[in-house]
């Protein structure tokens, strides 16, 4: 076995008395792709920043040693000098400044004080090129897509010379496409020698990209193999400590009464009120249903859905829009979660979590009516209903009164799905569920899926994973460009046939 | 809403599993405990400088009526800093109501009930109109209150003329100036604590049964228990000690009690919380942002009437430049207390805490003849600091604005 390029061993970290890494080690060969995987809640991020210095050297156990040298980084700055770069899950980019611009970000290139413009796209436009992809580095940063800001990122850590890259579930917003052109990059990278960590819960992308397997559980290391040796099941029962037989659960059930309908649903850009990002929709889901919207990235699914939430900011326009029956305008959030919709978003941290408060504060915080009496909160209550969904969805929290920010990321999204558990919503508009989410608890979250539709719920919801989709619902509704380009039964609704129409051909 | 507040959700995840010295260290909450601490040794400090007159009855019960106003104020502007928005308007509106009040008593012969009313009215109408143009227009708070800051001053020597009118009303007066006789005192101070005490414990064994002994570990009684007792006894010596508790304490902290409840212990309150965490999340959780934040603006309208009568009733007179600079306090005092300005953190003791170290150097630094320039340095540099201390002991620490 070559020598490890970057070790560390026994490395152990807790967050006040509660571990999050024992005696964990990890050894990565120069140049290959690493993958770390894990449950949620395993400890693969703090891992992640205890390697990148966002936890500084002595804030955990155990040591780690980067091309035989010992490595003990006591900021993000120091890792970075060292070439150990890490592309948050969460981009943190300025979406005001452009391309160029962030991508020096803190370290213009000066003289006198004075930027050096010329100097700054020169550099900027060579990076990029050297990454061979296109992005405009004058336009600003908001107009570029999750991908490309990610590229623009991995852009800026490149120029550091850099010799490991972190990525901390780079394709969790990503679309297909977008996720082939990051793979291709990253191979071009480790043709040219630059190790990467990469973490992700989607089996394929790991067998597809990585060289290697490292698997932690509860904290603890479990194992590391290389990923030629290893099946999508091993990986699996390597994570979980037990064998998964079934990845899509599905029970039969009759479909009742339509939960909701609408009709010739239109809903305009905010900012030119005559063009349409969702056109002329036409869609039901009834009672006992699992919908499942596939399309692109950009085909409006979020947009329909924030329609239907009542949350749309611009101009709409419905023939029919009922809920369970009676007709509704969608005219607010309020007045659809009062005739029993809720709506899990997209991005947990731009508009589903409230940082500051605690996990029951925001497993509550759609159903605050349930845990009080009259006006008055009554805590007990609060915190009793919180601790029933955080035992349903299996949320790993030290308790319902922990800070949600300290969650790993998968719990978070579990803890948000319990918000529209805990507002007993009839017609559940659920955004790309399972995002974040590890193979585990994405089994427990489509039983529980079925279950609530076998209790006559109506459940739609929006995956950019197809076989997810293929899996779980009983129609799959294909958007294109703003339409409903197709609305298959489970019967007809075929790999094959769905892709076709949602890259826009006819079948 | 007695036990608990926002801080104690990090108190969990902070030294479980760690036994003696080193794990009740980890377990005590600085965040919490640090300004009470800091604002005690403050306190000593200064009783040694001025040779006991710092901690002297009488000093301890001046220092609590000056601070009755702020009291009012700064727990008010913690509602809307809580979720995200500001109040500039608040001394130019207390000066308005104030105006209100003594012009109806000195110049129309209003009762001093009748006045009061008026005043109310007037800072309800405030509230409203200030409401308005933030929760249905959608203009910034910080520009209509800017508005207001300027405007209802502005407003109010129009009508006054810049006059300064006096006397109030004796029963007016009474408001802010007279005692609860010591032998009241302390039956009432006894009778409140024996009840905080007694809903406390009631409330912890029934959770206790609820939720199992672990999840309710007796050192959660500390905090409030020792808080309780330590407030009443300061109290109680300030009041034996002189004339008994000032009326001016007790309106602050009825006022005080009230915002506490409202903000951590209903649901409008916990939707403020959530608003200023994140905006649209609460948006998307079916939270009505503008009624909540109109329903912020007539408690402040109230506010601005309670300040307006206590200083009107404290000076016994309302001259021209009451008021000024009192929306600067207040807001610092939230901040130094451990409100966020972006909102969603901080609670309204923290707002009291806020107010008493403000006036605690305030206080001590006149009683020492200390420059008034050099004054508002220290308070500056009080401002800054807390800040900071707020923010390094915070979970999650500097990463947050
Ligand atoms: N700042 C923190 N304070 C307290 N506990 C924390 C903190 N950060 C992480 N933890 C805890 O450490 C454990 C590991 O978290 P980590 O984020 O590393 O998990 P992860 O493997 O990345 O999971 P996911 O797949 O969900 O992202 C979790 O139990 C989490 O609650
Ligand atoms: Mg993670």
């Amino acid at each position: 076995m070559q020598p490890s390029f970057l070790a560390a061993s026994d490395i152990s970290k807790s967050f006040g008395g509660v571990a999050a890494l024992r005696n964990v080690s990890l050894n990565v060969a120069r140049g290959e792709i690493h993958a770390v995987m894990g449950e949620n809640g395993a400890g693969k991020s703090t891992l992640m920043k205890i390697l990148c210095g966002v936890y500084p050297a002595g804030s955990y156990e155990g040591s780690i040693t980067l091309d035989g040298r010992p490595a003990r980084f006591h900021n993000v700055r120091e890792a970075e000098a060292a070439g150990v770069v890490m592309i948050p899950q969460e981009l943190a980019v300025v979406g005001e400044l452009t391309v160029a611009e962030n991508m020096f970000l803190n370290a213009w290139p000066a003289r006198g004080g004075v930027i050096d413009w010329t100097r700054l796209y020169d550099e900027a436009r060579r990076t990029i090129e050297r990454l061979g992809i296109h992005v405009p580095f004058d336009a600003p940063m908001k107009s570029l897509s999750a991908a490309q800001q990610q590229m623009v990122l991995i852009a800026k850590a490149l120029q550091k010379n850099v010799r490991v890259l972190v990525l901390d579930e780079p394709t969790s917003s990503l679309s297909a496409h977008e996720t082939d052109i990051l793979f291709d990059r990253l191979r071009h990278l480790r043709a040219a020698g630059i190790t990467a960590l990469y973490i992700s819960h989607k089996i394929d992308e790991v067998k597809e990209i990585t060289d290697t397997v490292t698997v932690l559980r509860d904290g603890q290391y479990v194992g590391t193999q290389p990923t030629s040796a290893l099946s999508g099941a091993d990986i699996v029962t390597m994570m979980v400590g037990r064998t998964i037989s079934q990845m899509y659960p599905r029970t039969e059930r009759e479909p009742g009464q339509p939960r909701l309908t609408v009709r010739g649903f239109t809903l305009y850009d905010p900012a030119s009120s005559e063009r349409p990002v969702v056109r002329d929709v036409n869609l039901e889901a009834r009672a006992g249903e699992i919908v499942g919207i596939y399309g692109l990235m950009g085909s409006g699914r979020t947009e329909l859905l924030t329609g239907l939430f009542g949350a749309w900011p611009g101009r709409w326009q419905a023939e029919r829009f009922e809920v369970s029956g009676k007709p509704v305008r969608p005219t607010s959030p309020r007045a659809m979660m009062a005739r029993g919709v809720g709506f899990l978003t997209e991005d947990r941290k731009r508009n589903g979590m409230v940082p500051g408060g605690s996990v029951a504060m925001n497993i509550t915080l759609a159903s605050l009516a349930r845990v009080s009496l009259g006006p008055i909160l009554n805590r007990d209550m609060e915190r009793e209903r919180a601790q029933r969904f955080i035992g349903e969805l299996g949320v790993k929290t030290p308790s319902p009164e922990a800070a949600i920010s300290t969650l790993s990321g998968g719990n978070q999204q579990k803890a948000l799905i319990g918000r529209w558990l805990s507002a007993e919503s009839m017609v559940l508009l659920l955004d790309e569920p399972t995002r974040g989410v590890d193979v585990g608890a994405k089994v427990e979250i489509f039983q529980l899926l079925n279950r609530l539709a076998a209790q006559g719920a109506a459940v739609i919801f929006v995956s950019s994973e197809l076989p997810e989709v293929l899996g779980v619902a009983d129609r799959v509704v294909v958007m294109n460009e703003g339409r409903i380009v197709a609305d298959l039964p489970r019967a007809e609704a075929t790999q094959e046939r769905v892709v076709g129409h949602a890259a826009g051909g006819h079948h | 809403m007695l036990q608990e507040d926002t801080t104690s959700m990090s108190e969990i995840t902070a030294g479980r599993q760690v036994g003696g010295f080193i794990g009740t260290v980890a377990r005590f909450n600085w965040r919490a405990y640090g300004m009470i601490i800091a604002l005690l040794l403050i306190a000593v400090m200064f009783d040694i400088l001025t040779e006991g007159i710092f901690l002297s009855s009488r000093n301890l019960a001046q220092l609590m009526r000056q601070s009755a106003v702020l009291v009012v104020v700064a727990t008010g502007v913690a509602v809307l800093i809580i979720q995200g928005e500001i109040d500039l308007s608040i001394g130019s509106a207390v000066y308005l109501t104030g105006l209100a009040a003594a012009y109806a008593e000195t110049q129309w012969g209003f009762g001093t009930v009748e006045a009061i009313l008026f005043a109310l009215a007037v800072g309800l109408v405030i509230g409203c109109w200030q409401g308005f143009w933030v929760a249905f227009v959608g203009l910034p708070s910080f520009v209509v209150t800017l508005a207001g800051l300027l405007g209802l001053r502005g407003a109010g020597f129009v009508w006054s003329n810049a006059a300064t009118y006096a006397p109030m009303n004796a029963t007016h007066v009474a408001i802010s100036e007279s005692f609860i006789s010591p032998e009241w005192s302390v039956v009432v101070v006894a009778a409140v604590l024996a009840l905080f005490i007694a809903i406390v414990f009631w409330r912890w064994s029934v959770q206790r049964r609820r939720f199992g002994a672990e999840a309710m570990p007796p050192r959660r009684l500390i905090k409030p228990v020792v808080v309780a007792i330590l407030g009443a006894a300061i109290i109680l010596y300030a009041a034996l000690g002189f004339r008994g508790i000032p009326m001016a304490v007790v309106v602050a902290l009825a006022v005080a009690g009230t915002l506490s409840f409202v903000t951590l212990g209903t649901i409008f309150g916990r939707q403020l919380y959530a608003v200023g965490g994140n905006r649209e999340a609460a948006f998307l959780s079916g939270i009505d942002i503008r009624r909540n934040l109109f329903y912020s603006f007539l408690i402040m309208g109230a506010i601005y009437a309670i300040g307006g009568v206590l200083t009107t009733a404290r000076l016994n007179a309302i001259a021209p430049a009451v008021g000024e600079f009192l929306e600067l306090e207040a807001i610092a005092a939230a901040v130094i207390g451990g409100i966020s300005l972006s909102g969603g953190i901080g609670t309204v003791y923290g707002a009291i805490v806020g107010v008493l170290l403000l006036v605690v150097v305030d206080n001590g630094m006149s009683l020492l003849n200390v420059n008034s320039f050099i004054q508002l340095v220290v308070k500056a540099l009080l401002l800054g600091f807390a800040v900071w201390f707020d923010l390094a002991t915070r979970p999650g620490g500097r990463a947050r604005r």
